[in-house]
């Protein structure tokens, strides 16, 4: 297996009495959409500020393709690219000039200049906008700008802070778009989101944060699985007619348990997950003849497990973490960095 | 195989820049000459300036050429300096403050652009634009010559020094848009107060220079300022524009590095000119040893402990390299250690030719006063740092600045026994004397002892108060230089991830 791109190991930020992240570790895979989630003031922000290099950790450790980034912040910069959650245009300045000023930043001159801006235009379909002043742009055409912005140095890293944040439906589909090339293209990237579903089309992996901490890191489709603690699977099961035949099988058959009894079926857990014996607990519902007409693995929004799982942080093994928004004033660690 | 395509060129993309000009000033250039209020008021100037002339000339018609040209002079110098001192730093009010105000200042620092390039760019920008009024003003400039005979080489000088005084006043706008909203609001008008007297004198004395007839031999009180004017100003700009910096510049940028380097240029001139000249020898030598106090002071008033990426490119190296690397960090105990070394080779030189000491001074006493300066500098800082890490903030960087002000103030009122008339002459002169050997009150009151030497036991007293001082610097700097120590020891790893 390869050596991720980036690793993020024990990552500790205070401010001032509030320990805004606290412990936070993941790696990510080159190639990978990683969704990052959390409430307000759970660490997000401030976490992937510490990894674009515009904030410092007070302890632990970033890599980007081996380097640690707090020893050499200018070496891996030309591999990030940074979007804001929010941002503000410049006035009295085209989208041309605003493209052609941070394609010369990264040291782009001439023709180069000129090629790179053309592929980002088209890329990011601005064509028709170029003349346009930068402050008469919608939302939507605003951060596809801003997204041709970030790619100009053509970064591997493209860390997304909220980027869907107010985009009507159209400049969402539009952008979502955006994301499933950039991926094809190899890069990988990592985006916050408060709009869980959505995060959940785009992303590979999905990382959980909560008081500053990591609550969970894992594949999307697992998470999306509502499949018991142990080891069980949950499924939505509609008959036709009245649901009586179902409830009476699912009572009397060894393996299953009742959760949700529906007017058109119920919702149930088998204990078996492997497939073969689920295809043999479905062609027995039909054999006992109970009228299936849907047999369907339940599917949990990702809001609902989102929500389970911060409750069961709380509630379980996880130490409560301080929970408290950043503020914008940074201040140092009352202790050695 | 099809032949590759030709690369798409967007319509929108424009190259009036050439490739070699800052990428940060092309964009604020394109931004300023495009923006309506830069252009609104250039017309209204062109206006105002038409108005004015046409006016002073039909006003004075009937008091002949010379009236005439006198009023016309006032004006041409008056509408200039509004236009220098006034107009032109404004702009660069609001110009970090946009940036910091709409985040757009985080995709800056991600670029390859650092901040002083950042800071950079926009303050040649404003320059940029003072010299367009600059050349716009010269055609009403020529309109003199149609009423009295314009002294073109005096004409040019005066140009001179307003252009390099609003460029001074430019950066230090730049750096007051960093600032929060109540000083943005107190300190420009501060400024432009004094400053504006001083343009309003230059204006009055081309007047009279035009008064006196071809205006040839006389001196204006910039002209008289020479080379120690010009050396000022530099300064000037270098310490706001690096204070700039430092409002913008993320915490990993070691920006005490570059201030303290071209400190030590300015020093090595400062000595240069010292040993070959004697023409202004004590001005000059005023002038470096102010350089090494400000660019120390600044860097003395940030209580910070130093981050990997400030030390790392000085542990790979070899000793000299780390030591170098030691004076050129961001916190109070680099720059005390700076201060000892740049003000150690003005004592030293001091001691080896006592003849570089202005005359009517004492070569040894005078290097004495510099080793006591030393102490002034650093006492208000070793001060602030005994403060909780909590309240240490709150105070922030003003708070050294605050006790030095206050200490020197003090001084002042002892050197000039205003409290005998309170306490009496005897209990005045003890305090005096107890001043004489604390740190800060010692350098403010041994100004005088420069020219006629020290008295024995009060270099005893103040030799026991600066060892008491080194002692306690060395204490309180100990986590400062435990944690360069620290990132020494994790060299090795450092130099694994090397890229």
């Amino acid at each position: 297996m390869s050596a991720p791109l980036l690793e993020v190991n024990n990552l500790v930020r205070w401010y001032g009495k509030v320990r805004a992240v606290d412990g936070v570790s993941f790696t990510l895979a080159a190639g990978q959409v990683v969704g990052l989630i959390g409430a307000n003031g759970a660490g997000k922000t401030t976490t992937m500020r510490i990894l674009a290099t515009l904030d410092s950790a007070d302890s632990g450790t970033v890599r980007l393709g081996g380097v640690d980034i707090g020893d050499y912040p200018g070496e891996v910069r030309s591999r990030i690219g940074w979007m804001p959650d929010h941002f503000s245009p410049y006035q009295d300045v085209t989208v041309a000039d605003y493209l052609d000023f941070f394609g010369r930043t990264w040291g782009l001159r001439g023709a180069d200049l000129a090629r790179r801006t053309a592929e980002i235009v088209e890329f990011t379909e601005l064509g028709p906008l170029v003349d346009r002043l930068m402050d008469k742009l919608s939302k939507g055409q605003t951060q596809r700008l801003c997204l041709a912005r970030t790619l100009l140095g053509d970064p591997d890293l493209l860390i997304l802070d909220e980027p869907a944040a107010g985009l009507d439906p159209k400049a969402r589909l539009e952008f979502k778009n955006l994301v499933r090339l950039l991926r094809d293209r190899g890069k990988t990237l990592l985006i916050s989101s408060h709009i869980l579903s959505e995060l959940g089309e785009m992303c590979d992996t999905l990382v959980f944060m909560d008081g500053g901490r990591v609550v969970h890191h894992g594949d999307t489709e697992s998470l999306q699985r509502h499949d018991s603690g142990d080891g069980g699977a949950t499924f939505d099961i509609t008959v036709h007619g009245p649901p009586s035949v179902l409830l009476a099988w699912l009572a009397m058959r060894p393996g299953w348990k009742l959760l949700e009894e529906r007017r058109d079926g119920a919702r149930a857990v088998c204990q078996h997950s492997d497939p073969a014996a689920l295809a043999n607990e479905l062609k027995r519902l039909t054999v006992d003849g109970v009228p299936v007409i849907e047999f369907r693995r339940a599917a949990q929004r990702l809001e609902d497990a989102f929500v389970n799982i911060l409750r069961d942080g709380r509630t379980g093994a996880r130490p409560a973490a301080v929970r408290a928004p950043a503020p914008e004033i940074t201040e140092p660690p009352p202790s050695l960095p | 195989m099809n032949a590759p395509a030709a690369p798409v060129v967007s319509p929108g993309i424009r190259d009036e820049f050439p490739g070699w000009i800052p990428a940060m000033l092309v964009k604020e250039l394109r931004q300023a000459l495009r923006a309506k209020g830069f252009v609104g008021l250039f017309l209204v100037f062109h206006l105002v300036a038409i108005v004015v002339f046409w006016w002073t000339i039909e006003i004075n018609s009937a008091s002949g050429l010379r009236e005439t040209f006198t009023w016309l002079n006032g004006a041409f110098w008056t509408l200039l300096n509004v236009v220098m001192l006034l107009v032109v730093p404004l702009r660069g009010l609001g110009s970090l403050r946009m940036e910091l105000d709409n985040k757009t200042l985080d995709l800056l620092v991600l670029t390859r652009l650092t901040a002083w390039r950042i800071v950079l760019g926009k303050w040649v920008a404003l320059v940029a634009q003072g010299a367009l009024f600059l050349l716009a003003v010269m055609p009403y400039g020529v309109v003199r010559y149609f009423f009295g005979s314009v002294d073109l080489a005096r004409d040019l000088v005066l140009a001179g020094w307003l252009f390099l005084a609003s460029a001074a006043l430019a950066a230090i706008c730049l750096w007051i848009s960093g600032l929060p909203k109540l000083f943005r609001v107190m300190l420009p008008v501060l400024l432009f107060m004094s400053f504006q007297s001083l343009g309003m004198a230059t204006a009055f004395s081309a007047i009279m220079s035009g008064r006196s007839g071809l205006g040839r031999g006389i001196r204006t009180p910039f002209e008289n300022l020479g080379a120690t004017g010009v050396s000022v100003l530099g300064l000037v700009m270098l310490i706001f524009l690096g204070l700039a910096v430092r409002r913008i510049a993320p915490p990993a940028e070691n920006h005490a590095k570059w201030a303290r380097l071209l400190g030590l240029v300015l020093l090595g001139v400062t000595l240069i000119i010292v040993s070959v000249t004697y023409i202004g020898r004590g001005e000059m030598l005023a002038f470096g040893f102010i350089t090494v106090m400000l660019i120390s002071a600044v860097e003395l008033s940030r209580d910070c402990l130093p981050m990997r990426p400030h030390w790392s490119p000085w542990s790979q190296g070899g000793a000299v390299r780390a030591w170098f690397g030691r004076l050129l960090l961001p916190g109070w105990p680099s720059a005390a250690l700076f201060a000892a070394v740049a003000l150690g080779v003005f004592v030293a030189a001091l001691l080896l030719v006592p003849s570089l000491a202005p005359s009517g001074t004492d070569g040894l006493a005078m290097a004495w006063w510099l080793v006591l300066g030393w102490q002034a500098l650093v006492f208000p800082a070793l001060l602030l740092s005994f403060l909780p890490a909590a309240s240490s903030m709150r105070v922030g960087g003003s708070g050294y600045f605050v006790v030095q002000g206050l200490f020197g103030t003090i001084s002042l009122l002892a050197a000039t026994n205003s409290t005998g008339y309170i306490t009496g002459e005897d209990f005045a002169r003890a305090l005096e004397a107890i001043c004489r050997l604390l740190p800060v009150f010692s350098f403010w009151l041994g100004v005088d002892s420069v020219e006629h030497g020290f008295a024995s036991t009060e270099v005893i007293g103040q030799v026991a108060t600066l060892a008491g001082l080194i002692v306690l610097v060395r204490r309180q700097s100990r986590l400062y230089w435990g944690t360069v120590a620290r990132y020494d020891r994790r060299g090795d790893e450092v130099a694994a991830s090397t890229p």
